[in-house]
């Protein structure tokens, strides 16, 4: 403790000192970067960059196209397996095409069932609750929502911190 | 911003090519200038400054008029020479740095563009010990004098995060000038001691 005592004013004069020397280097350092100035890009950058855009656009139109013709080369395909599949003979006494038909009907009318009944009950709320409940119970949802926003944000968005920023 | 300027961007907004193109002409000096120092190499500066002004280019729609034009394109220059960084693990310095394309100053005689040229290599040493966001806050502070909110802005940072970041990267730049000067000093020694013998 003693010796601690005793050498703490030498520590402190040599951070001193190496503080000193630090803001020393680091004026040479912002010297030399104020007079290094600018380095500008060899002539004719806009022109190489006209090229560049054109390039780009060009790659762009490509891969639409790329993307359109396949596109429709899968819905062809689609076809072709739908109406392939009619020529095999199990398949096409069975009626492949009634199954899924019956599939997105069966599917179409169960949502239009869930549908009609959230319509109906939203339709008798009004008749069966008080409308100091009915405001209460929207009040509610609304604070909820916005709590849950609010969260979303905080857990999602790191404001103004970005690619993992972890000091302050 | 200038009103021709301004005129040329609201041309560019509406699909004009051309309008843009004075816009790359008049800015592409502080572009490749963040691009150069964040790159340390001319080949991936004018790569990264022409994708820059490509960027740009394409949201051009969604810039925001009451920031100022030259810091979106700082920030997306920043951002993409961070991104290049990132992805590729690019080497710190290289040798092709010393010998890059550095445009000589008209007016400075042959010792003086030597003695630029010098300083230069000496920027880009000093500024590849650093890590590539703090490069790019370093670079905005003293080649463009912008104001920490701009570099927070600009760097997608807080304010303290920037400050923070600054003088943590002053220190290290000192720390790194201080033993670059003793070394230089230790071998001017050594070669002196060698011609008195």
């Amino acid at each position: 403790m003693n010796d601690h005592q005793s050498n703490r004013p030498k520590i402190d004069r040599d951070v001193h000192f190496e503080d000193i020397m630090l803001a020393d280097a680091w004026r040479d350092v912002e010297h030399t970067f104020r007079s290094a100035g600018e380095v500008a890009p060899l002539p004719g950058f806009t022109a190489r960059w006209m090229q560049r855009l054109e390039l780009e656009r060009q790659r762009v139109e490509k891969r639409q196209a790329a993307a359109l013709i396949l596109t429709n080369l899968i819905i062809a395909l689609g076809f072709l397996v739908l109406i392939g599949l009619q020529f095999v003979p199990a398949v096409s006494s069975g009626g492949l095409l009634s199954l899924w038909v019956e599939l997105l009907s069966r599917i179409v009318v169960t949502v239009q069932t869930i549908v009609g009944v959230i319509g109906a009950f939203v339709r008798t709320i009004p008749a069966v609750l008080p409308t100091s409940w009915l405001v209460s119970a929207v009040t509610i949802m609304l604070v909820v929502i916005g709590l849950w926003v609010f969260m979303a944000r905080r857990i999602l968005v790191k404001q103004g911190v970005s690619h993992g920023e972890t000091e302050n | 911003m200038q009103p021709a300027e301004q005129a040329w961007l609201q041309q560019a907004q509406q699909g004009d090519d051309l309008a843009f193109s004075y816009l790359v002409e008049a800015y592409q000096r502080p572009v490749y200038n963040l691009c150069y120092r964040m790159m340390g190499n001319a080949n991936d500066a004018e790569d990264a400054a022409q994708e820059t002004f490509i960027r740009a280019y394409k949201a051009l729609e969604r810039y925001d008029p009451s920031r100022k034009f030259s810091t979106w394109l700082l920030s997306i220059a920043s951002n993409y020479c961070i991104d290049q960084h990132r992805r590729r693990k690019l080497p710190t310095f290289s040798v092709d740095a010393l010998d890059s394309p550095i445009i000589p100053d008209e007016g400075l005689s042959v010792e003086a563009q030597m003695l630029q040229d010098e300083r230069q290599v000496q920027v880009t040493a000093l500024l590849e010990t650093l890590p590539p966001k703090d490069k790019a806050a370093i670079v905005m502070r003293y080649w463009y004098d912008y104001s920490y909110e701009e570099i927070a802005e600009s760097l997608s940072l807080t304010v303290s995060a920037v400050k923070s970041r600054l003088h943590r990267a002053r220190k290290d730049l000192a720390g790194v000038w201080s033993e670059q000067q003793e070394n230089a000093l230790s071998m001017e020694r050594q070669n002196y001691e060698r011609s008195s013998v």
